[in-house]
C-alpha cells in the first residue's frame, strides 16, 4: 500500500474528485440498504472510494468505474471480517460525524426486509430498485451471469412481496 | 399500495436520504481514516505516545551477516523500535536464514507459532502488534476486543489519573479512564504492554459498574522473557480472536500492517477456500484480492491463515511463507542452529490450562449430556445434567484443532465422537485429551463441494461408520466412501464405496442406513428428483440391500423409520414387517421429519434408549417463508406405528432427544434447554441460559 504522510503529498485528479462527489451519496445509500448501519454506510463508502483513488489510473480506464466502486462497496459491506470489526468501525464513527439520515420508518421496513434476504438476492434487489439498474448492469456489478440476476431478482422480489403482504404494508395475497 | 409502488417509494426515500449525506472533504477523510487505523482493516489504533520509552535501536543479533551468507542462522532478539510519528513498537525476535526469516510469535492466548517469511517481506517488518478479545462464557454482556499497545500507561496518559480504579486478578491496579479520545477504557498494564478494553461493545452497550469490576478482576497477564504479552484470565473469562489479526507484523508504525496472522479461522470460511488462485509446490493455498491489495495464504486443514498486504509476491516468495506450531523450546532458549516445530496439520494437539466448570441450577439429576460448540472461536462446552455442571473447554484447553467443528455425536455408551476437517476423534472422558483417532486414514479428499464426513456409531457402541459423502451431480462423480472402524483400537473393519448421493442417517445392528436419490437439473441448479429417493442398508460385509422407497429419518437396532411423499413407514432393515403410521390428526401432513433440522443433523438421537419409540416432527401449515407455521412433536411406537403427542410449536419443532433413562425428552434452542417428562408432557423443566454464550448445541446423549 502506498505510504502517504499527508494529503498534500497526494495528487488528486480532477476526474476522481468529480467521480467521488457524484457517486458518493448513492454508494452510501446502497451500503445502508444492505447493512442497515448508518456508520457502516459512510465507513464502507469512504473505504471504497479511497481504494478507487489509490488505483485510480486503472479504475478510470474501466468501462464502468461506477460499477467497480459499487462492487467494492458491496464486498466490503458483506465481508465477514469487516462486520467483525465493529469496534474499529465504531471508533471511526466517533471520529467522523455520521451525516446519513435513514428514511422514515414506513419505508425503512422495506429495507429491513431486504436485509433479511439471502445476500446475493438482497444485492440484486437493492441495485434494481435503488439504482434502477438493468439486469445487464446488475450482472456487471455483481459479476454474475444475467440469468443468475434474473433468478435472484425473481426470488428476492417474490419473497419480499410475501413478507410485506404479511406485514400489511402492501396489498395482495400470499 | 401495490408491491412495486411501495418498493419504488422506499427506494426513492432511501435515495433521498443518500442525497442528504454530507460529502466529506477528501483530505479530511483520508486523514481521519489514517488516525482511526482502518486503512488496512486492522483493529489496531494509532498509538500516540509523547516521547519514547527506553528505546533500543535494533541490534545486530547474535551472529553476523557473514553467518547468514554462510548458511548459518542469526538470532536477533526482540527490540524496542521507535516510530517516526512518535511512540514505540515491539520489534519481534527473528531467526535470519539465507533466504528466509523465522518469526517465533507468541499470541495473546499463549499459543506459540513460527511464521516463516521470505527475506523480501521480512526485511520490511519492524514491529509486532498482538490482537484478541476477552469474554467470559456464561455472560454475553462483556465480550470486548482488546487493544494492545506497546508502552506504559504513564507515557500514554501522562499525569491523567483514572476516574475509577479496580484490581485485576493479581491485585494490580486497573484504571478506568473516561472520555479519552471520546472513549472510555479499562486500562491494564502487564510488563511493557498496555491492554485497553473499550467500555462500549459494537452495539454501543456499556459495561455496568459490576461488569467492569468483574472484567478487571478476571484479567491477568505477563510479559514473557522474550518480550511477548500473554494474557491468562481466570475462567470463565477466556481470550480468543478479536476483530482483526491475532498478530500483525508492521512496517514502521502500528497502522501499517504488512502481514496478519489469523487464528481460529480456516481456509473454507475466510481464506482461498476450494478455489485458490494458486497452490504452491509447498501446498500453500493462495488467493489474491486485487480490490483490497491483499494476498491470503492458508493451509487445507489448519485453523490459521495469513494475509499479506501485497499482491506482487513471486511464486518463490509465496512458497516460502510457512506457519507452524512451535513445540520446541521457548525462543529465549533457542540455539543459533535449530528450533523444533511441527506442522499445523499434526493430529496431536497440545493443551494447557483447565476447563472452567459452572454449576447448573437443577433440582434433580437427569442422565443427559449436551455438547455445545462455539464455531468461530473454537470452544466447546459439555452441559451435564447428570452432574449438573457446565464445563467449558476454551481454545487450547480442548484437544481439537482450532478449526470449526464439523459435527459430533454421542455414542450409546456416552462417549463423544467429534469430527473436524475430515478427522474423527473419540473422547471418553473430558475434551482435553483424545482417546482414539478414528480416522478415516488417510483423510478423504473429495471436491470441496462434498459435505463433511459423518460418523454414525453402532448401537453397541463398539464400532463406528465413518462416511465421506460423495457428490454426483453435474460433472462431479465421487462415490460415497465408508469405513467401519473399531472404536477401541481404531482398526478398520471394512472399507466400502456406494452411490455418491448416499447420505448416512443411522446404524442398525446389521448395517448403516443411507438415503440415496437421483439428481434433477432444474437449469438453475440441482435438486433431488422427487420420487427417486430410496433407503438402502450397507451391511457390515460390504453388501447392500434396498430397504424401500423414501428417505430414512431414524433407525433403532432392528427397525428403520422412513418417509415417502405421503406415508410414514416403519420396517425391519430388510424392508419386511412394514407398518404405516396413521395420521394422528385431520388434514394434510405438509412436512414430516425428524425434530429440528431433519436427518442431516443426526447427532440428536431420536430413538428412545430402549428402542421402542422414535421422535417425529409433523408440520401442518406452511408460513409465508414456506416453513411449517405450526408443528407437533410426536412419539411413534416403532413396532406398531401407534403415536402419542408430546408438544406443539409455532413454527418448526426444535431438535429433541431422550435422556439415557428414557424418562425425559430434551428440546434444544440456541441458549436454552427445556426438559419435558417423556410420559407426562405437562411436567416441564425450563433451563434458561445453560448453553454458554456464543455456543449452540451440537449433539446430546
Amino acid at each position: 500500500m502506498a505510504e502517504v504522510d499527508s494529503w498534500s503529498d497526494v495528487e488528486i485528479p480532477e476526474p476522481f474528485v468529480r467521480f467521488f462527489r457524484t457517486e458518493y451519496p448513492t454508494v452510501v445509500s446502497l451500503v445502508y440498504g444492505l447493512s442497515g448501519s448508518r456508520a457502516a454506510a459512510e465507513d464502507v463508502a469512504q473505504e471504497a472510494f479511497l481504494r478507487a483513488h489509490r488505483d485510480w489510473r486503472r479504475v478510470e480506464s474501466m468501462d464502468s468505474p461506477e460499477g467497480w466502486v459499487r462492487r467494492v462497496a458491496i464486498n466490503l459491506a458483506t465481508s465477514r471480517w469487516r462486520r467483525l470489526k465493529a469496534e474499529a468501525s465504531a471508533l471511526t464513527r466517533l471520529s467522523a460525524p455520521v451525516t446519513f439520515e435513514p428514511p422514515d420508518s414506513h419505508f425503512s421496513a422495506f429495507w429491513d426486509e431486504v436485509r433479511r434476504l439471502p445476500s446475493r438476492q438482497a444485492q440484486a434487489v437493492t441495485l434494481h430498485y435503488l439504482e434502477d439498474m438493468s439486469v445487464e448492469e446488475i450482472a456487471s456489478v455483481l459479476q454474475v451471469a444475467e440469468g443468475t440476476v434474473k433468478a435472484l431478482l425473481s426470488q428476492g422480489r417474490e419473497r419480499l412481496r410475501r413478507q410485506l403482504i404479511a406485514k400489511g404494508l402492501v396489498d395482495g395475497e400470499v | 399500495m401495490k408491491f412495486e409502488d411501495y418498493a419504488r417509494e422506499a427506494s426513492k426515500a432511501l435515495s433521498s436520504s443518500g442525497r442528504s449525506v454530507e460529502v466529506p472533504a477528501l483530505s479530511e477523510m483520508w486523514a481521519r481514516r489514517r488516525r482511526a487505523g482502518v486503512i488496512l482493516g486492522s483493529a489496531t489504533i494509532a498509538l500516540v505516545v509523547a516521547g519514547t520509552i527506553g528505546v533500543i535501536a535494533r541490534m545486530g543479533g547474535i551472529g553476523t551477516d557473514d553467518d547468514v551468507a554462510n548458511g548459518s542462522e542469526v538470532v536477533v532478539p526482540a527490540a524496542t523500535v521507535p516510530v517516526d510519528e512518535g511512540g514505540i513498537l515491539f520489534g519481534p525476535p527473528r531467526i535470519e536464514k539465507a533466504d528466509t526469516v523465522e518469526f517465533p510469535i507468541t499470541l495473546l492466548d499463549g499459543t506459540r507459532l513460527t511464521l516463516t517469511l521470505p527475506r523480501s517481506l521480512a526485511d520490511d517488518v519492524d514491529g509486532l502488534v498482538p490482537g484478541g478479545a476477552a469474554s467470559w462464557e456464561l455472560d454475553p454482556c462483556c465480550a470486548r476486543t482488546l487493544e494492545v499497545i506497546y508502552g506504559s500507561i504513564d507515557e500514554l496518559y501522562g499525569d491523567r489519573q483514572p476516574d475509577i480504579e479496580y484490581e485485576d486478578a493479581d491485585g494490580n491496579p486497573v484504571g478506568f479512564y473516561t472520555e479519552v479520545e471520546s472513549l472510555d477504557y479499562l486500562v491494564f498494564q502487564y510488563g511493557s504492554w498496555i491492554v485497553r478494553a473499550w467500555d462500549d461493545d459494537a452495539e454501543g452497550q456499556r459495561l455496568t459498574e459490576e461488569n467492569r469490576e468483574r472484567f478487571a478482576s478476571l484479567m491477568s497477564g505477563h510479559e514473557t522473557p522474550e518480550g511477548f504479552l500473554v494474557l491468562e484470565p481466570i475462567p470463565p473469562m477466556t481470550i480468543g480472536p478479536g476483530d482483526g489479526p491475532d498478530a500483525t507484523l508492521t512496517t514502521g508504525n502500528p497502522e501499517e500492517g504488512l502481514v496478519g496472522v489469523f487464528e481460529g479461522r480456516d481456509c473454507a470460511s475466510e481464506g482461498p477456500s476450494a478455489n485458490p488462485d494458486l497452490v504452491t509446490s509447498t501446498g500453500n493455498l493462495v488467493s489474491l484480492a486485487e480490490e483490497s491489495g491483499m494476498t491470503s495464504i492458508c493451509w487445507p486443514d489448519a485453523s490459521f491463515f495469513v494475509w499479506v498486504a501485497r499482491l506482487d509476491l513471486t511464486d518463490a516468495e509465496l512458497e516460502a511463507v510457512e506457519l507452524k506450531f512451535a513445540t520446541g523450546t521457548p525462543i529465549e532458549e533457542v540455539s543459533t542452529t535449530t528450533t523444533s516445530t511441527t506442522l499445523l496439520t499434526s493430529t496431536t494437539i497440545k493443551t494447557s490450562g483447565e476447563p472452567s466448570v459452572t454449576p447448573i441450577a437443577l433440582d434433580q439429576s437427569i442422565p443427559l449430556r449436551v455438547l455445545a460448540v462455539r464455531p468461530n472461536n473454537p470452544s466447546l462446552a459439555v452441559i451435564d445434567l447428570s452432574e449438573r455442571t457446565t464445563t467449558v473447554y476454551g481454545p487450547g484447553v480442548h484437544a481439537l484443532p482450532l478449526d470449526a467443528t464439523d459435527g459430533a455425536v454421542a455414542t450409546p455408551s456416552r462417549d463423544w465422537i467429534i469430527w473436524t476437517n475430515g478427522v474423527a476423534r473419540l473422547f471418553s472422558d473430558g475434551l482435553d485429551h483424545v482417546d482414539q483417532i478414528l480416522g478415516p486414514s488417510p483423510p478423504r479428499e473429495i471436491s470441496g463441494f462434498a459435505p463433511a464426513i459423518r460418523v454414525v456409531p453402532t448401537p453397541d457402541s463398539r464400532r463406528a461408520w465413518l462416511v465421506q459423502p460423495g457428490i454426483t451431480y453435474g460433472d462431479n462423480d465421487h462415490a460415497t466412501i465408508v469405513d467401519l472402524v473399531d472404536i477401541e483400537d481404531g482398526s478398520v473393519l471394512l472399507r466400502s464405496e456406494t452411490d455418491g448421493s448416499a447420505f448416512p442417517v443411522a446404524a442398525t445392528d446389521d448395517g448403516l442406513v443411507l438415503n440415496s436419490h437421483n439428481w434433477l437439473d432444474t437449469g438453475d441448479g440441482f435438486t433431488e428428483e422427487p420420487g427417486s429417493e430410496v433407503t438402502i442398508l450397507l451391511n457390515a460385509d460390504g453388501s447392500t440391500n434396498q430397504i424401500g422407497a423414501g428417505r430414512a429419518l431414524a433407525a433403532s437396532a432392528n427397525r428403520v423409520v422412513r418417509v415417502t411423499s405421503n406415508q410414514l413407514l416403519i420396517s425391519d432393515p430388510d424392508g419386511s414387517n412394514e407398518v404405516e403410521v396413521l395420521q394422528p390428526f385431520d388434514g394434510a401432513w405438509v412436512d414430516i421429519g425428524g425434530p429440528g433440522i431433519p436427518s442431516d443433523a443426526m447427532p440428536f438421537q431420536t430413538v428412545s434408549p430402549d428402542g421402542s419409540e422414535v421422535l417425529i416432527s409433523l408440520g401442518r401449515e406452511f408460513d409465508v417463508n414456506g416453513s411449517p407455521g405450526y408443528s407437533e412433536l410426536i412419539a411413534v411406537d416403532i413396532s406398531d406405528g401407534s403415536t402419542r403427542s408430546l408438544a406443539e410449536f409455532d413454527g418448526t419443532t426444535p431438535n429433541a432427544t431422550w435422556s439415557s433413562d428414557g424418562e425425559w425428552i430434551a428440546l434444544f434452542w440456541q441458549d436454552d434447554i427445556t426438559l419435558i417428562d417423556a410420559f407426562d408432557s405437562t411436567v416441564v423443566i425450563p433451563l434458561e441460559d445453560v448453553v454458554p454464550a456464543g455456543h449452540f448445541p451440537l449433539a446430546a446423549g
